[in-house]
């Protein structure tokens, strides 16, 4: 006798048969002990695989993915600054303290007299040197004295823009890593 | 299944189809916790299926964020032209699918080497087990144990069959595969852990 093939036996089972394949196979398995055995399995294969445990993410995966989808929300700047604020003072007081030498030494202190390979370097450095005072004397004066600019403010000027700073490229580089993850 | 058991799972599909539509809809109205909710309806049936593919759990978890993630994106853009579960699996399986990559293939095992494979036609019913030994719990960690060795094409599409219970015309919307491959990669799939199952249940009688 010629048994149902393994397809009809798994549409059998799955009920997914048209009605003259199911007639055609009702008749056999009448017969066929075999094959009647064989879809009863299959049944009972599928009943027991949709009955398998399903593999669980980590407990904190939804909040995860909640962190993914709203970043921003999600962390406030006071936050981050809460959360950072070990990078943050450590930051403050190196750049605060470059800030100070930068603003006390004249432009003459730099080695103006090396070789002239290194002039463009020097020039650059006048100039960035020159801008940052005239705006750290402008913001120190309109915002913070209204008396003579000291170092000591050109070093709190330079430490409050280090922290701005800071904050600013992290949220920057959060947004390039969210984007380069999706 | 019978007629009142597909009754039954009609009314459950529509009753998920129907709190899907509820909660992204209030995601749509700017309630982004209430994704929390949809994320913990599909989380686990979606890892299942992503260690399927990747057959590693970090790396699972890693595309099924990142997949939610897509969804999120692109939640606005669904037009309900399919379900919510076959478009969210169809998201799944391709973003872990593309991690992965070349490692897995699962897109370049062609239907010529499944059928030199070949599924089995004849069978043969001297291996079967007395009933009683086929319901014991012995059994069911078997068969769950060996669906996870399964090859990485064959228990996907198994798992989107079976865990996920989606028909074949839903499984060729989610990996875009032919109906034909389709069928052709759940009849070899059932073969190989009927024989699977079938030698370790022997090997586990005769100890």
């Amino acid at each position: 006798m010629e048994h149902l093939s393994f397809d009809v036996i798994c549409r059998m089972a799955d009920e997914d048969l048209n009605r003259n394949e199911k007639a055609l196979a009702a008749a056999h398995l009448k017969t066929c002990r075999s094959c009647q055995r064989e879809v009863e399995v299959q049944r009972l294969f599928m009943k027991t695989s949709r009955q398998s445990p399903l593999v669980k993410p980590s407990a904190q995966f939804t909040q995860n993915v909640l962190e993914s989808i709203v970043p921003s929300q999600k962390k406030r700047w006071y936050q981050w600054m809460l959360q950072n604020m070990g990078n943050i003072i450590a930051m403050t007081m190196v750049l605060g303290f470059l800030g100070y030498i930068f603003s006390v030494t004249s432009t003459q202190a730099l080695p103006g007299d090396k070789p002239a390979k290194i002039e463009p370097i020097i020039g650059f450095l006048k100039i960035i040197q020159d801008g940052s005072r005239q705006i750290s004397e402008f913001v120190v004066s309109k915002f913070i004295s209204h008396g003579d600019v000291t170092p000591s403010h050109h070093t709190l000027f330079f430490a409050l823009l280090a922290m701005i700073l800071l904050v600013f490229i992290d949220h920057i580089a959060g947004y390039f890593i969210q984007r380069s993850k999706v | 299944m019978n007629l009142l058991g597909l009754r039954e799972y009609e009314c459950r599909q529509m009753d998920m189809i129907d709190l899907d539509k509820e909660i992204i809809q209030r995601v749509l109205d700017g309630d982004v916790k209430a994704f929390g909710l949809l994320v913990d309806r599909h989380k686990a049936k979606a890892m299942t299926l992503a260690v399927r593919i990747l057959k590693n759990r970090e790396e699972a978890e890693e595309a099924l964020q990142d997949s939610f993630v897509k969804v999120y994106r692109a939640l606005s853009s669904f037009e309900w032209k399919s379900s919510f579960s076959t478009w969210f699996y169809r998201i799944v399986y391709n973003t872990c699918a593309t991690a992965a990559g070349k490692k897995m293939r699962i897109h370049s095992l062609s239907i010529d080497m499944e059928d030199e494979y070949g599924i089995r036609t004849e069978i043969e019913s001297d291996d079967l087990q007395p009933d009683g030994v086929m319901e014991s719990e012995e059994f069911s960690r078997i068969v769950a144990d060996e669906i996870e060795k399964l090859p990485v094409v064959y228990g996907s599409t198994f798992t989107l069959f079976a865990i996920q219970e989606m028909s074949y015309e839903e499984i060729v919307q989610v990996t875009g595969l032919p109906l034909g491959t389709v069928k052709a990669r759940l009849f070899r799939a059932r073969a190989l852990l009927r024989e699977s199952v079938m030698k370790r249940m022997d090997h586990s009688l005769a100890t």
